[in-house]
């Protein structure tokens, strides 16, 4: 008995150790439904008969369970559910390199039309301001499926109750800290201030993410924050956080509807979409290119994807191939200006 | 209050739901199991986990990912006590005196030190959550940059009780674990340091990896070299449940830092980005700092381990309390909590308890019967996990060994973190063969990067003014208990100096 329970420990945790060492995939989900999907084969919605030779690698440069994680996964899952791949689809996080590494090894892969990345234009500008010779040209750009964009929030008890109150504080020398993460965030605030004239006027703290941000804003360590919808709808419905601004040409939908954009105040609007999409290595041929390009224009047509964005609060921006390269590219080009 | 206790009944009504003590019995089975391999740990235990939950209800999903959390807190001090690999992080300083405990054949005993410090470290860090949980998140919200920077510091002084017999060696150990921080991309300025041109120094050196080799791997080498000197494993003890039970006087021995390590745990888990790692340093901190035990910290003192296990587990069950009244993830774990909440489409938030009541109760009452479950799972696993220790010298370096590739492999899913956790072992061993103290380094690794975040945010704030640092009444506390703690020693030097002068 003794000698069974411990043969059973040794094969669970030699189980539990393949698990992870082969990437945290969600086992049962991307695996199993296989067979069923090379029955019905690729063609069955409209796809253009062209077959995968081996099991997809869909890399995420963060670590699982993030934002761009759950975005990769629910990708992987509607393709799987519907059958619209031949191959499984695999989702793996690699951070290394602060997500270089992963970039670099897509870019270069050996399996170029198995081979997909989620790249945000966030992780662009971080992929472009690190260098090391990675561009958007190392990329096949597939699609862009949703978008983020950016509101400037403040605290129920904060200094400033309105945006105008905090451009003219700034405007007359007052010390005006706003919070951010590096990436996007900064970006969009620096475009913002130099259409507001006030380039520099502001402090910028730097966060991990918008949710590290809201937390500062709560605790009235900082006067405002940037952020995103999905990190602030909560505290905006509670009223502990108050939006001060839409950096979009249109207002934000309940509950971010009291902010008003920034030619409502008087200025050019201003807006730098935090674009969420996919890339394809390099080398992928023409054929595979248009291939996912097809079944990602189906996910982002599926009812479980709309069910997603919704749940994350992101604008469902879809956008095919021809056009996130064009999108990706002016992405590129500002984060190059900026450095 | 008594609103408290209602609701925290109708959460026991929904978690004791046959199917969800099932889930929260298979979640704890699981979640031991994989916080026991090292570099697994917690973070990326809930990780690999999540996926499952997805087939469940929503309540029983996050029933079943609240015993993951929760029950790797336990697992992660296995593998420390046993084999000298802390699982995770927080279990650095549960190694320092559970292996030694268990080289001296009390490894049952250890185990159970380890076990029952986790459970009630847990359950008064839940009871506090479910009193307190909004108001103290809400206090927590106050620690912002310049208090969490003088925290750090408060935090920094601990390492002046681990750096041995040699002050000088405990400071170099000190300042290469604070180098080794900077590497990477600077988290404030997006700017590379240190990265040498290479492409993985980018993201800086990991942690996990570099905790395996230290302490794991290191050892390994040493134990290769003197195997055939080592008198094998003194065998005084049964290896049953009885024997690793623990006695009446060692209770009373354990029963302050139990105490003392859970209030301050909870307090830390509650903070915004502190976690259960600081959380158990500090806890072991204050052990070293007021306590008193029989065998000196370090040797093998139960002490020890409960004061750091306890800590541990408290600020667990203390990090929920940010997470579900706020929405704020105190720790990387916590953070991919919050991400499988949001899969389920609830938003932890200001507004949970007030729209989700059932869920958020029936989360609190299930981590009460899961620490249960895993308390429960561990003592029936203890006799046969000690057996372990018994191992051969000559096959369990082979097994070690291997343990620490997967577990280095594991956390970082690329051989990048193998590497380093085989020039950690190597730098490990070089330490140990010239009496260099490795915890100092791993302390001020974790410390360090926190540190200067914090300071650099609060200077920017500040416009550059030190100032900042002593006029909010928090970081004015804590700079004061800095300095009281920096200035003591010397202060008294003096005084004594003066006086053997006068006579």
């Amino acid at each position: 008995m003794k000698k069974m329970l411990t043969l059973m420990l040794v094969l669970s945790m030699l189980c539990l150790g393949a698990c992870s060492t082969g990437g945290s995939q969600s086992p049962a989900p991307s695996t199993a439904p296989a067979d069923t999907v090379s029955e019905t084969g690729s063609g069955s919605s409209g796809a253009p008969a062209y077959t995968l030779s081996r099991n997809v690698e869909f890399m995420v440069s963060s670590k699982a369970g993030g934002n761009s994680d759950l975005f990769s996964r629910t990708i992987a899952d509607i393709i799987t559910q519907n059958g619209w791949a031949n191959q499984p689809v695999i989702v793996q996080n690699n951070e290394d390199g602060n997500g270089q590494v992963s970039r670099r090894n897509v870019s270069a892969s050996k399996t170029p039309d198995e081979s997909l990345l989620c790249l945000s234009s966030g992780d662009l500008t971080v992929m472009v301001t690190l260098g090391g010779g990675l561009s958007i040209d190392n990329f096949r750009p597939i699609a862009i499926m949703g978008a983020d964009k950016h509101l400037v929030l403040a605290g129920k008890d904060g200094r400033y109750k309105t945006m105008q109150e905090a451009i003219e504080a700034a405007k007359n020398g007052e010390q005006v800290t706003i919070g951010g993460t590096p990436g996007d965030e900064l970006t969009v605030l620096n475009m913002m201030l130099e259409e507001l004239d006030l380039v520099d006027k502001f402090d910028f703290v730097s966060f991990g993410s918008s949710a590290e941000t809201v937390t500062a804003l709560m605790g009235g360590h900082i006067d405002l924050g940037m952020g995103k919808p999905a990190a602030a709808k909560e505290y905006v419905v509670s009223g502990d956080i108050v939006p001060l601004v839409a950096l979009s040409t249109t207002r934000f939908p309940e509950p971010f509807d009291t902010a008003p954009t920034l030619s409502e105040l008087g200025y050019n609007d201003v807006e730098f979409p935090l674009y969420r999409g996919v890339v394809g290595a390099k080398n992928m041929s023409d054929e595979a290119l248009a291939y996912w390009d097809n079944v990602m224009g189906q996910v982002a047509q599926s009812p479980e994807w709309k069910d997603y964005l919704d749940k994350s609060l992101l604008i469902g921006e879809y956008k095919n191939a021809a056009q996130t390269t064009e999108e990706y590219k002016l992405v590129e080009q500002r984060a190059l200006e900026a450095k | 209050m008594l609103e408290t206790l209602q609701m925290l009944f109708m959460g026991f009504s929904v978690a004791t739901s046959i199917e969800n003590i099932l889930a929260a019995a298979l979640g704890a089975i699981l979640g031991i199991l994989v916080g026991a391999m090292p570099g697994i740990g917690s973070l990326a235990g809930c990780a690999l986990l999540l996926p499952i939950t997805f087939k469940f209800n929503p309540v029983t999903a996050i029933i079943m990912l609240g015993a993951i959390y929760y029950s790797n807190m336990f697992g992660g001090a296995y593998s420390a006590i046993l084999i000298n690999v802390p699982g995770d992080s927080p279990a650095i300083m549960t190694a320092l005196d559970g292996y030694p405990l268990a080289r001296k054949g009390k490894a049952g005993k250890a185990l159970m030190t380890a076990n029952f410090s986790s459970f009630v470290g847990g359950i008064i860090g839940m009871i506090i959550l479910v009193f307190m949980g909004p108001a103290l998140a809400t206090l927590g919200l106050k620690f912002g940059p310049s208090e969490m920077a003088a925290l750090m510091l408060v935090a920094m002084t601990s390492i002046s009780w681990l750096v041995g017999e040699n002050p000088l060696k405990g400071i170099a150990a000190t300042c290469l674990g604070m180098m080794i921080a900077t590497m990477g991309v600077d988290k404030i300025s997006g700017n590379m340091r240190y990265d040498f041109g290479n492409i993985y120094l980018l993201g800086g050196i990991s942690f996990i990896p570099l905790v395996i080799g230290f302490i794991g791997l290191a050892q390994v080498f040493e134990l290769a070299e003197t195997r055939n000197e080592k008198a094998p494993m003194p065998i005084e003890e049964k290896m049953d449940i009885r024997s690793g039970l623990l006695t009446r006087k060692e209770f009373g021995r354990i029963f302050r830092p139990i105490l003392r390590s859970s209030l301050l745990g909870t307090f830390v888990g509650f903070l915004p980005g502190a976690g259960a790692t600081t959380g158990s340093f500090l806890g072991y901190a204050m052990q070293k700092k007021f306590g008193k035990s029989e065998e000196e910290l370090g040797t093998g003192a139960i002490e020890g381990i409960a004061a750091s296990e306890a800590a541990n587990n408290a600020a667990a069950a203390g990090a929920f309390g940010p997470l579900l009244s706020l929405g704020i993830p105190g720790s990387g774990t916590t953070a991919v909590l919050l991400g499988g909440l949001m899969m389920w489409g609830l938003n932890p938030g200001p507004m949970l308890f007030a729209s989700e009541p059932e869920f958020a109760w029936g989360l609190i009452a299930s981590l009460f019967i899961s620490n249960l479950i895993a308390l429960f799972i561990a003592m029936v696993s203890i006799p046969w996990m000690a057996k372990i220790i018994r191992i051969p010298v000559g096959v369990m370096i082979p097994a070690i060994i291997a343990i620490c590739f997967v577990g280095a492999y594991a956390t970082t899913n690329s051989m990048f973190g193998v590497v380093i956790m085989v020039l950690g072992g190597i730098i490990g061993y070089l330490f140990q063969k010239n009496d260099y103290p490795v915890a100092p380094l791993l302390l001020a690794y974790v410390l360090s990067s926190n540190l200067e975040i914090n300071v650099r945010r609060a200077l920017v704030i500040s416009e550059g003014s030190l100032s900042i640092f002593f006029t909010k009444p928090i970081s004015l506390v804590l700079m004061l208990v800095f300095f009281i703690i920096v200035l003591t020693p010397m202060v008294r030097g003096a005084l004594s100096k003066m006086r053997t002068k006068q006579i």
